[in-house]
């Protein structure tokens, strides 16, 4: 019994390891661009967006990574500020006066921007989604995820089948 | 055995297994064991001298006291702007950071042993700041009533607040008026009933805080267990001429979960046999503790994993309409919000695992009662839900640490300058790693919760071939959450 207990917790132990050292493959393949080498003719994608007090309109913008993106960016109140985790740009948005930015969308995953102007009570909360595929952050958490429970479950029935 | 490692052996014992109910040799995630303990005030005596210092407490209370004094002016003659004023930035963003990200995961309930909120309730109740004044203090010292002796209260106060922490976390008179209620309630709690009556059973922060110190790496117990049995005159419980009894109504001799240590170090002050000890543990060891488990502490769980999804999508989600509700901009749309909320976390989290946790009692043919299954599963939510809050407290410090150095020069908005701070430009830092640092933070949450919620089902059912069926549908539950937290944070 004793045994048998050792062996399914060295069963565990040995699962996440192998998890954690598969995920850190995936991670650094991912992060050094080896596994994202897709061959595709990147695009140009074009956007208007619109900022107000406070939300962005469209509030989720899906690129490919590689892709030149080009944003039409516009206030129609107040003045807010255009920010884009993870690619630094930031751009003040007047409000009624156009400003076009443009930038490759080398880096993978998904990007808030964030109003970097305060423009009122929520402010903090004025965030829009661009999401630059492959996310192998998501990908990789959803894979770590799927491992996890399938690992577990498959360690329950194999024990249920054994006694 | 030698005789030295006697007394190490008899704690270990006593504390972990004897007491609790968690079996010999457990350990998490298959390698950490659950018994593990690493005891500072034994090895820092310094450390057990500063605690038994009555002066600790007060100088603790006296400085975070003031420094929310200066907070609480900011908030009512302050800017307006959230992001400008010392209350908002303070409250909202430096102080919920380092409790969700340092103080509740390593150091248990350690924010209330510096707490503003209580001081002045408790200085008026004892008639004393430091030294323990004799005879009858400034309170009718009436016991809380039985049937509310639970969680219930901060659940529903909570939830109360939850509906408006869009407003709250904005506006800054709203927060400023919710913290000077919280005083003034607790000052009139203080004076009606006994000790920190208000702490335990009614604050709306102490509710999570217990229920996730859970998982924190550190505790406050006896040491070891023979001298508290022995010791007849159980001073921590009773009070001495010099301190007081536990403030928090524990029974810190036989005190096995951090839930309800409000880290006051009463306990180091009372005991004459200096039996109370500061540990070092793995986390969520008091999950496993089998020993006043209950559907009030569960519901806590349901709401705060409910609450952490919400949040998550109201604030950092790109849906406008949500934010609007979310904002009070329309009546209609507030309604709608607020109800869903409500509904979510206290109604459809609890019937969504229940039925998964109905399955797997089905799956197994285990005879336990339901309730006690799912009350006692539930406290494997608590992993996941404390680490998706750490996953959004990460995006709520890094992009905007720069606003804490700006309030500290111009706490006021008024254009101060202080400490040459003030012009801090707002720059968030590590954006390029918060999404690593989020999915590892769900992932070991998830591991966690999967590992807690197998121990408790064993322990629960008895029966290695009925606990692995029963836990199959609970870790497809927790799958699916942390799949949810992943397309909410970095999806
Ligand atoms: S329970 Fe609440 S009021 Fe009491 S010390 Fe803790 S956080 Fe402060
Ligand atoms: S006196 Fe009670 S609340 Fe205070 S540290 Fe001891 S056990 Fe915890
Ligand atoms: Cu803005």
């Amino acid at each position: 019994m004793e045994m048998r207990q050792n062996k399914r917790r060295y069963g565990t132990a040995l699962l996440a390891v192998g998890a954690l050292l598969a995920l850190g493959v995936y991670a650094a393949l991912a992060l050094t661009g080896v596994a994202s080498a897709s061959g595709r003719e990147p695009n140009v994608v074009e956007v208007n967006v619109a900022a107000r007090q406070w939300a962005w309109e469209p509030g989720v913008i899906e690129v490919n990574q590689g892709d030149l993106v080009r944003l039409n960016l516009m206030s129609l109140d107040v003045v807010h500020g255009f920010y884009l985790d993870g690619y630094g740009i930031d751009e003040a948005l007047v409000a009624g006066q156009p400003v076009t930015i443009e930038f490759v969308a080398d880096k993978p995953g998904r990007w808030m921007f964030r109003c970097s102007e305060v423009c009122g009570p929520f402010h903090p909360y004025m965030i829009g989604w661009l999401r630059v595929s492959p996310n192998w952050y998501a990908r990789s958490s959803l894979i770590g995820v799927a491992l996890l429970a399938a690992g577990t479950i498959g360690g329950f029935l194999l024990k249920v089948v054994k006694s | 055995m030698s005789a030295v490692q006697k007394p190490r052996q008899d704690r270990a014992e006593r504390a972990v297994r004897g007491m609790t109910g968690i079996p010999e040799g457990s350990k998490f995630l298959g390698f950490i064991p659950v018994d593990w303990r690493y005891d500072l005030t034994e090895r820092f005596p310094g450390l057990r001298r500063v605690l038994r210092s009555r002066w600790t407490s007060f100088l603790l209370q006296l400085i975070t006291a003031s420094v929310f004094a200066v907070a609480l002016v900011a908030g009512f003659i302050g800017t307006p702007v959230g992001n400008a004023n010392l209350l908002v930035v303070l409250v909202w963003i430096f102080w919920w950071s380092a409790l969700m990200l340092i103080m509740v995961p390593f150091f248990s309930r350690i924010w209330c042993a510096l707490c503003p909120l209580p001081s002045a309730g408790e200085w008026l109740q004892r008639r004393a700041f430091v030294k323990k004044r004799q005879g009858k203090g400034l309170t009718l010292g009436k016991r809380w009533p039985a049937a509310l002796r639970n969680m219930w209260p901060v659940n529903l106060i909570f939830l109360g607040m939850a509906l408006f922490s869009g407003i709250l976390t904005t506006r800054t008179t709203v927060t400023a008026w919710l913290l000077l209620g919280m005083v003034l309630g607790a000052i009139v709690i203080s004076l009606i009933f006994e000790r920190r009556t208000f702490c335990r059973y009614l604050c709306p922060v102490g509710g999570f805080l217990g229920l996730y110190s859970n998982m924190a790496t550190m505790e406050i117990r006896h040491n070891v267990y023979s001298v508290c049995r022995d010791h007849k005159h159980k001073e921590c419980v009773v009070g001495t001429n010099e301190a007081y009894a536990c403030p928090w109504m524990e029974a810190p001799t036989t005190m096995a979960r951090n839930t309800y240590c409000g880290f006051c170090f009463e306990c180091f002050r009372t005991c004459s046999k200096d039996n109370m000890s500061v540990r070092l543990r793995p986390p969520g060891t008091d999950l496993l503790v089998n020993k006043n488990r209950g559907l009030d502490e569960a519901w806590k769980a349901f709401i705060m994993l409910g609450a952490a999804a919400i949040y998550a999508a109201v604030m950092m989600g790109p849906w406008g309409t949500l934010k609007d509700w979310a904002n009070m901009t329309s009546v209609g749309g507030y309604l709608v919000y607020a109800s869903s909320l409500a509904l979510t976390v206290m109604v459809v989290v609890p019937a969504v695992w229940g039925a998964f946790v109905w399955l797997g009692r089905k799956l197994s043919g285990a005879d336990v009662p339901f309730v006690r299954l799912f009350t006692n599963l539930s406290y494997s939510l608590v992993p996941i839900g404390m680490l998706a809050w750490i996953a959004f407290s990460f995006a709520i410090i890094l992009p905007n640490w720069a606003y804490i150095p700006r309030v500290i020069s111009d706490p006021f908005g008024w254009g101060w300058d202080l400490f040459g701070t003030a012009g801090v430009e707002w720059n968030p830092v590590g954006m390029r790693v918060m999404p690593i640092l989020q999915v590892a933070a769900l992932l070991f949450g998830l591991a966690f919760s999967i590992d807690v919620a197998w121990k408790i089902a064993r322990q629960t059912l008895g029966d290695d071939r009925k606990a692995s069926l029963a836990t199959i549908p609970p870790v497809i539950f927790l799958a699916g959450v942390t799949g949810l937290f992943t397309w909410l944070l970095v999806g």
